[in-house]
This record gives structure tokens, sequence and C-alpha cells, in this order.
């Protein structure tokens, strides 16, 4: 089982959140692993300067990190493997830890060698294996099974904006996974009466890529699939060209078939994108995923880091406020983990959520 | 192997940095492009995605909100699959390797970084950023120099004075030659009886003070360093090494810099000397405690003294030159006092470079006895040539109120010495704002003239390295920080614009006599001496006409000066007769050791 | 009032810090700003040279617009409360 968590900023309590998954893993007496897509565990905040919480690993517990890091952990620890993988800070390691203690975490950056090492750990024992965002980033996310997303006033102070982005983002999450997905092409793929692929761009599909794959179209369409990155004007061409074709007859909806929520996700502004999406009538187009990790939880928080034009200071929103209007527009739960009983919720969200939608 | 390189210029504001590094790269071979910096990130990730490239460059300065846009734009080529055979390298002013790696980048790179660490981390060679600063070579100024004197009659005179004093000399004998000597014989001495009574000799010799230091009774302020001290000085510097190393000039190998020592512990001067080289110091000095002069014998041990100089024992030369990095000099000044000839002795063994010697201030100025330091200079001098160590001449009798030019024939005459005894001597005139020069408004136009004047007078008599020292811009420094790391970085341009071999620097606490050095202060004015480089590059200051007038005159008074101690019985007798300085001038013949040449 | 009061505008600290790495270097420049009772300082300038740090640490006592302490004495002790 690998769980992700991601940030939609910096100092969304990402790291304080893993904390909690972290330590109820212990107290179930689970075989964990950890890794990370970044760098996680400084003392202090490498952009702001304000400390930073750290991660406190318990004895068994598999972790990465990278040679650079090692001499700056607490915790006893015993190398187990050494990836061949290298980042800014050095060679990725695999190791366990003997004693508890505080761990830097260091993880591959790049998608494939971030599965490489989560197969590692898992074949090593791991049952729970936990990916710990950086900063944004999501792209690697891909390799989860399940996700959380942190997100809170780091991310805007504008409560209501903050409570629509996550929205958005839950949406994108929304749509199941494809069943029986065409096998993967390099480019746009047509299926209908004969199948068309499109060389055009293999990897970016934006409004021109759009416009040149729906130029002409099949008989009987009823599947576009569409790999790697796309845009948002590569998705309103997408949409527009689509509203158009209802107006001919077309008994079903075309499949649209993303890779993953992510790539969707990095297209633009989420609220943007989901806008986009929801502008496409549901009789012309049903939105489906190669792959997609489940979204089990948003963890807010309402404290953040306020920039005065020099030096940032440590501040808080309302954190029942925050909450109660997050509750009420998502359905994905949300807990804030320093609220009366938040922990629990969390925790119960992330660890016995249904395995399958 | 070339690569295919991306250069992603990010920066709103013209980047240049990435451009250099571009052509860098183009010249050794790679296929580069050099992205506008106005394009969308998406239209950026479609023509990384379809150039298939090894590396992609991106250059981006760390600001608000930006570490999220690269955060982001890494996601965007992981997305586009660009991720699975591009590297992604970030560069830009307060990227860290931490921040790098929390963004996702393979490698970062900071404003500090070199275009050669960038290119050897695209081909793949292992070049690290902390690199210490081991390509150098030890130089020798003396290299390449006649010591030939141009002048005729200066170079009778010269010999005359010479033949005279070492005549004079030669059946002499004083306490710090014998000690010398015994000390000698002590170094190669295991313990045992003979050792014993080798060091009663010694002790015969020497004054009560430093005869209870061997008996382990220091002298009030001076201690001995702990082991645990010592332990941690050699651990703390094995552990770090110089990151980033400068240099202050531009290219070239003249002049070099050099900086004092003399805080009085060892430790706090080993620390000040590391960073000093990492800043692109090349030598240093180091200057003993006054007392030392006074006292007949030296004292032995890694020793600390609370109070303005480090005392140069065996143990802290030795321990000097073991910390510091093998092609940086390290002088020891010998030129004053009751242990000339110890002191080079010291110096030899311990490992120095080179030493100081003045047969003239050490007596004029610095208050020995001028018979004893003749003796003892000549003895110095043969010990400087028996070890292979130059020595320079400080011409400080000018800080007294001495005419430039009786100073200047003060240190042909050491040089002289030098060239009959087989050493190697190195011309030190100050770049000072002495009271002569004050008194008489030499240096009322500008500092430039009559500083030149000085070098163009000695090169004209003499084919040997200059130095100017001690410090360049001495006396005309105030407490001010910036007036005196400015006053340092003029003095420094031009010193290199006369072509001169070396300089030594003060530190913009130069002028603030009531407490030691800090390291800030002379990082400093290596700082305002390295833009002063950067500046004037291969250019020079310009010397008005005036300075030729000046040379003129410095050229007569030299010559005048020489011919009257050539007349004189010897040296001692020179300096006496006020010859190379006089009473009305301000200088003094010392008193240290009088009588106790035998 | 406060000696700090009288400062026009800002205060500089130029130092030299013992540490290991840039990032340590850093941190205790920051911290110093703690210690000497001035909280948060802003680091202008500092250079790693692999044995310590170079620092100027910058505390704006006054920026421009906000209320000057040393204002309402006239800027010296010409007022009531320079006279002893």
């Amino acid at each position: 089982m690998i769980i992700g968590i991601a940030g939609t900023a910096k100092n969304t309590g990402k790291t304080t959140a893993l904390g909690v998954l972290l330590r109820e893993a212990h107290r179930r007496d689970l075989h964990v692993a950890l890794t990370g897509i970044g760098y996680d565990g400084e003392e202090r905040d490498t952009v702001t300067m304000l400390p930073k919480p750290r991660l406190h690993l318990e004895t068994g517990t598999l972790v990465t990190t990278s040679s650079a890091c090692l001499r700056v952990s607490s915790a006893g620890l015993e190398q187990v493997e050494q990836t061949p993988f290298r980042t800014a800070l050095g060679q990725v390691v695999i190791l366990r830890v003997t004693s508890p203690g505080l761990v830097v975490v260091a993880g591959p950056n790049k998608t494939d060698e971030l599965r490489v090492t989560l197969s590692r750990m898992q074949a090593l024992g791991a049952r729970f294996v936990f990916v710990d965002g950086s900063l944004n980033r999501i792209a690697p996310m891909v390799v989860a099974d399940r996700l959380v997303f942190a997100t809170g006033a780091a991310r805007t102070t504008d409560v209501g904006t903050l409570v629509a982005e996550t929205l958005a983002i839950e949406r994108l999450f929304i749509f199941s996974r494809a069943v029986n997905p065409t096998p993967p092409a390099p480019g746009i793929q047509l299926i209908g009466e004969d199948v068309q692929v499109h060389l055009a761009s293999c990897a970016v599909q934006g409004e021109k890529e759009m416009e040149q794959a729906l130029r002409v179209l099949p008989d009987q369409l009823w599947r576009i699939v569409l790999p790697g990155m796309v845009t948002l004007q590569g998705l309103k061409t997408l949409v527009s060209r689509l509203s158009h074709m209802s107006h001919m007859s077309q008994d079903t909806a075309i499949e649209v078939i993303f890779d993953d929520p992510f790539k969707l996700l990095l297209a633009g502004d989420p609220a943007s994108t989901s806008a986009v999406l929801e502008s496409m009538l549901p009789q012309a187009a049903v939105i489906t995923y190669r792959y997609a990790p489940r979204l089990v939880a948003i963890a807010v928080n309402p404290s953040y880091p306020a920039f005065d034009g020099t030096v940032y200071h440590p501040a808080l929103l309302d954190p029942s406020v925050m909450l109660q209007r997050f509750r009420e527009q998502l359905s994905t739960p949300v807990a804030d983990v320093f609220a009366p009983g938040g922990e629990d919720e969390f925790c119960r969200s992330v660890f016995d959520s249904p395995s399958s939608p | 192997m070339t690569k295919n390189i991306l250069c992603v210029p990010l920066d709103p504001v013209h980047d240049v940095g990435i451009k250099i590094i571009r052509n860098a790269l183009a010249q050794r071979g790679h296929r580069t492009e050099l992205l506008s910096p106005d394009l969308h990130m998406e239209d950026v990730v479609r023509l990384a995605a379809a150039g298939k490239y090894d590396e992609i460059l991106v250059s981006r300065t760390l600001g608000y909100g930006i570490a999220e846009l690269l955060g982001r734009f890494v996601d965007l080529l992981d997305a586009a699959g660009v991720r699975k055979s591009a590297r992604v390298i970030l560069g830009g002013k307060a990227v860290t390797t931490e921040l790098a790696a929390e963004l996702g980048f393979d490698r970062g790179f900071d404003e500090h970084a070199s275009i050669d660490e960038v290119v050897a981390y695209i081909e793949g060679r292992a070049m690290s950023g902390e690199t210490s600063v081991v390509h150098r070579e030890r130089p020798d100024m003396t290299a390449g120099y006649t010591y030939v004197v141009h002048d005729r009659h200066v170079a009778e005179c010269l010999n005359e004075i010479v033949e005279k004093t070492l005549h004079w000399a030669a059946p002499k004998l004083t306490p710090g030659v014998s000690r010398a000597r015994i000390r000698k014989e002590l170094l190669g001495t295991g313990e045992g009886v003979a050792r014993v009574a080798l060091q009663r000799d010694y002790d015969a010799l020497a004054d009560p003070v430093v005869v209870e230091s061997s008996h382990g009774k220091l002298p009030s302020g001076v201690r001995t360093l702990r082991p645990d001290e010592l332990h941690f000085l050699r651990h703390m510097l094995t552990t770090r090494t110089a990151s980033h190393p400068q240099t202050i000039r531009k290219g070239e190998r003249k002049p070099l810099v050099f900086k004092f020592l003399g805080s009085g512990c060892p430790v706090m001067d080993i620390v000040h000397a590391k960073a000093c080289e990492r800043w692109g110091i090349d030598g240093f000095l180091i200057i003993n405690p006054s007392w030392e002069a006074r006292y007949e014998g030296l004292l032995e041990g890694f020793l600390a003294h609370q109070n303005d100089g480090t005392i140069t024992s065996l143990e802290n030369i030795r321990l000097m030159r073991e910390v510091l990095d093998p092609a940086t000099l390290l002088t020891v000044r010998a030129h004053r006092g009751l242990n000339t000839p110890e002191t080079v002795l010291l110096a030899g063994e311990g490992g120095a470079n080179l030493t100081k010697i003045d047969l003239v201030y050490g007596s004029l100025g610095a208050g020995t006895d001028p018979e004893r330091l003749t003796v003892d200079g000549i003895e110095a001098i043969r010990l400087a040539a028996r070890y292979g160590m130059p020595f320079d001449i400080p011409g400080n009798d000018e800080l007294s109120g001495v005419p430039a030019w009786k100073t200047l024939a003060g240190l042909l005459i050491n040089v002289a010495l030098g060239n009959r005894l087989g050493a190697r001597a190195i011309l030190k005139p100050l770049f000072c704002y002495g009271p002569h020069i004050v008194i008489n408004g030499y240096m009322d136009q500008n500092f430039v003239d009559y500083n030149a004047a000085k070098i163009r007078a000695l090169r004209t008599l003499v084919n040997a390295p200059i130095w100017p020292g001690e410090p360049i811009a001495f006396m005309t420094q105030t407490e001010d920080r910036v007036q005196s790391a400015t006053a340092t970085s003029y003095h420094a341009a031009l010193a290199s614009s006369l072509g001169v071999d070396a300089i030594t620097v003060a530190s913009t606490d130069e002028a603030y006599s009531r407490g030691p050095i800090c390291l800030a202060s002379r990082i400093d004015s290596i700082q305002a001496m390295r833009e002063a480089a950067r500046f004037m590059g291969q250019t020079a200051i310009q010397p008005s006409p005036e300075a030729d007038r000046f040379t003129e005159q410095i050229l007569k008074g030299i010559r005048d000066t020489l011919e009257q101690v050539r007349s004189a019985e010897h040296l001692p007798a020179a300096i006496h007769a006020g010859l190379l300085g006089s009473r009305e001038d301000g200088a003094y013949p010392g008193t240290f050791g009088k009588g106790t040449v035998a | 009032m406060r000696a700090l009061d009288r400062i026009l505008d800002g205060l500089d600290i130029e130092t030299y810090l013992m540490c290991a790495s840039e990032q340590e270097g850093k941190d205790l420049a920051l911290r110093l700003g703690h210690e000497l009772n001035l909280g948060e300082v802003d680091i202008m300038f500092q250079e790693f040279d692999g044995y310590g740090m170079r620092v100027r640490l910058r505390k704006y006592i006054h920026r421009p617009g906000e209320p000057y302490r040393w204002l309402a004495e006239g800027g010296g002790a010409a007022g009531r409360e320079g006279q002893a």
C-alpha cells in the first residue's frame, strides 16, 4: 500500500500530517517504509528560514535518504541497500532504523526511479510505504495507491478561494479508472471504426496538437486517448471540439482517457481546469484515467508564514471556521490534525479507507 | 561525449550567467540551444520534450513564490516524460544544494559556482564544489633576479662598506651568535649528558626570564597551548577545507599578497591564516612580541601570548608551516633585537620560507645596539643563506622621520651583504605617509608619485625583487572601515601598476591600536583589493612627471649617503654618526645589547 | 528613551562566524540577532569560505514612514530631556 502525501504549496503541513500517520502506523504495529520526492526533515525551512518539524522514526522503519544527509540524522541507521539513483544531495540509500530518532528524508526525484525504489522497499517487507511530497510537486505521486493532500493558509489566506481550489482538485480525482484502456502510444489516439494515432507531438497536448488531432475524426468515435502532459488551452480545444460533435449524431458518450489526475492538475490552476471539464456536456464525453490513486483525505493547516516584505513570521487563521467551510463543500474527509479528534479522524480516513471505491 | 543541452532562462531580468555557461559549453563542442526568456513554461516543456536533450539548464533567481514555480516546472518536465532522459540543473542566486533537491532538480549551483564546476558536472567529470588550493605552486620571488648593481659608483660604495664591515665583524662574537650555534647543536642532540651540558651553556648566555621558562616558569602573559586545543584545531582543519577559493589578482602572477599574523595565539593566527588563504592571500609574516627583542634567548614550546605578537618558537613555526597550504609562503621576522641569528635558525628549522633581516633599521629604529646587531645580522644572513631562505629588508626607518633616500641606502647595504654572503635579499621600501614626506609635502598632490619614485630609484640601481610593506598604505589609514580598505586597495593597484613582486597589506583594523585584529577586517581589505584588480585589469596607474623629479632626488640622496657611509670605519660607526638617519631625522641608535660584542 | 531609539534607521553587524556549512552559518546569523535582543535580522551579505562565514547583518530600527522615536526630541539633547 503506497500512500502519497502531497502539498499544494510549501508549509501546508505536509510533514506534520506525515508525522501523525507514522505515529499511527507505529501504534498499529505496521511495517512501514518512507521515501520522498525531494528533501525533508531539515531543521529550518530553506526559503523562509522558520523552524520546520522534523520526522521522528521508530525502530524497524525503512527509509531512504541521500549520502549527504546521513550525518545529520540522529536515529540509529543501518544501510540496507544502495540504489543506483542520484539526487542533488548524493546517492540515494535505503536504510533501516535501528534506534528511534530524527531522520532527514531524501528520495529519488524522478517517477521511474521512485517506482523502482518503492518496489524494493516493498520487497524488503514494508507493508505501508509513505511517499513524502515536496513543496507543491505532484507528478511522481502517480505511483501512489492512496493520496493525501495537505493544504491550508500557506497556499492562500483567502479561505473561500482555498476551499474552491481544493474542491476543484477533488473533482479531478472523482473520475474513475478506465476499464480496459487502449494500450498507450506515443501520440494522441482516436479510437473509432479505425484507430488513428497522431504523432505530431507525443509529449505535450496543447491547443495546436489537439486541433491537429481532432481535425479529421473517424466514424463512430468512441475513445480518445491523451498521453502525457496536457495544457489548459489544449483542454479547452478538446472540449469545444467535442461539444461541436455532440450536435452531430453520436449515440454514446466518448471516453476520454488521460494518464492520471496529476496530468490534469498540472494543466493549469485546478479551478480553471475543473471548470473547463465541467463545461463539457456529460452526454458528449466521459473522462477516465489510465491510472488514479484514491484521494482519501485532505489535511488542512490554518497556520502559515506571513511575509512582511523582509522576513517571515508564523501566523494563524481561525481553525474552526476553516474546517467548517471545507467540510461544507468537500466530500473527501477533511481533518485538522491539531483540532480535537483531528488526528484520529485523519488516521482513520487514511488507513481504514475501503480498498476500492 | 558531446551532449545536447537546453538552456532555459526563466528570469524576467536578463540573465548573463546562463549565456556565459552556454558559450563555454558550445566551445567545448556540445550542442547547445538557448531559449528566449519570455516563453511560457508549457512551450519550454514542449521544446524540451521534442529535442531529446541530455541536460536542461534553468536559470532563475530565488524569491517569494519562485520555489513553487520551479517545482511546477520540474513536474511538467516529468509529466511530459522529459525526466526519463534529461537531467535538470538549476542555477541562480541563493540556490543551495538542499533547495535544488527539494525542488526536484538533479543539481543546483549558486552565484559563486565557477563555470568550470558547471561544465565538469555536465561532462561527468569528478569535480566537487569544495576544492582546496592544491594546484598552486609555491612561488619564488627572487627567481630571475641577477642582483647586479647597475650604478658603478654605488657598486663601489657598497663593496667598500661591505668589505670594511665584514672585516670588522669577522673576529667578533656575541651571545646571540653563540646561542644560535648552541641551539643548532641542541636541535641535533638527543636526551643525555651532552644535551644537559649544551643547555647549561645556552642558559649561561640567556636572560633569567628565558632560563626560567625552560624550567617551567613562563613569563606573565605567556602560556603553553593545551593538547586538547591543538587536537581540536587539527581536527577542525582536517574536516574543513577551503570552499570556492578566491584569487585577488586577475590572472596575473604578481604581486603576491602577504598578511601579517601575530595575535599572540597560534590557534587564532591559524584560523585567520586558513581563512585568508581561501580569500586569496599568498603568504604570511609572523610578527613576534616586541619584548622578545629585549631578552637574550628564546622561549620554547607551543606558546600563546596574551598580547600583541605571536612567539616564534620552533614549535609554533612548525605548526604554522604544517597547517598552511604548501604553496603558501611563511616569513619569520628576525630584524631586531638580541636573537636575530637564533630566530633565523628556528625559521629555517621550522620550515619557514623567508625571513626578515635589517642591520640598519634594526638598530636605528628598533632599539638594538648597532655593533651588536651588525655582528648578529651578518650571522643571520649567513644562516639564511645556509637554509636557502631569502630575506626581506624592511625600510621602516622612514617611520621615525628618516628621509627615504637614507633608508633606501640602508636597504642596498643589506642587499650587498646578502650578495656577498650568498643570501638573496628582497627590498622592502615602504609605501607610507611617513614624517619626512609629510613635513616636506611630497605627497600633498597625490600618493602616487613619491611611491613610484622609490621603486624607480631602486630599479635604477639594482636588479632585485621588491616587496613594499609593511603594510602598504601605512599611516594613510584611519579607523574607518571603508577608508582603510580603500586606502589598501589603491596602494595595491599602484603596486601592481609598478610591477612589484609582492605586497604586505593590512586589515581595516590597522589604525586601531587597542585590540587584536579581527578576521572580518582582514577579509574586508582583501575584498577591496580584489575589486581594485578587477577594475584595473591590465591597465596601470600613471605617475605624473613629478615622479621623475622625485626619482632623481632620491637617487642623488642614495648616492650621497652611500658615499658618506663608505668613508666611515664600518657600518656601526656610520649608524652612530647618523649617516643613515640622524637625531635630527628622529633616528637614535639602539642600546639593547650594548657592550655585548666580544 | 533607549539608545536604540536614537538609531536613525538601521543597525549593521559585521562579523565572522565559525561554522561548518553555509546553512549552519545562516542559522547562526539569525540566532545571533535573537541573542542580541534584536529579534529578526536580515542577512545582507554572507559568504562561507569553508572555515566560517563572513556576514553583514542588518536590523531596521526605523523604516521610512514609521513613527520615528528620535523625532520627538528633535533627534538630540536639545530638547527638555537633554538639560542634564
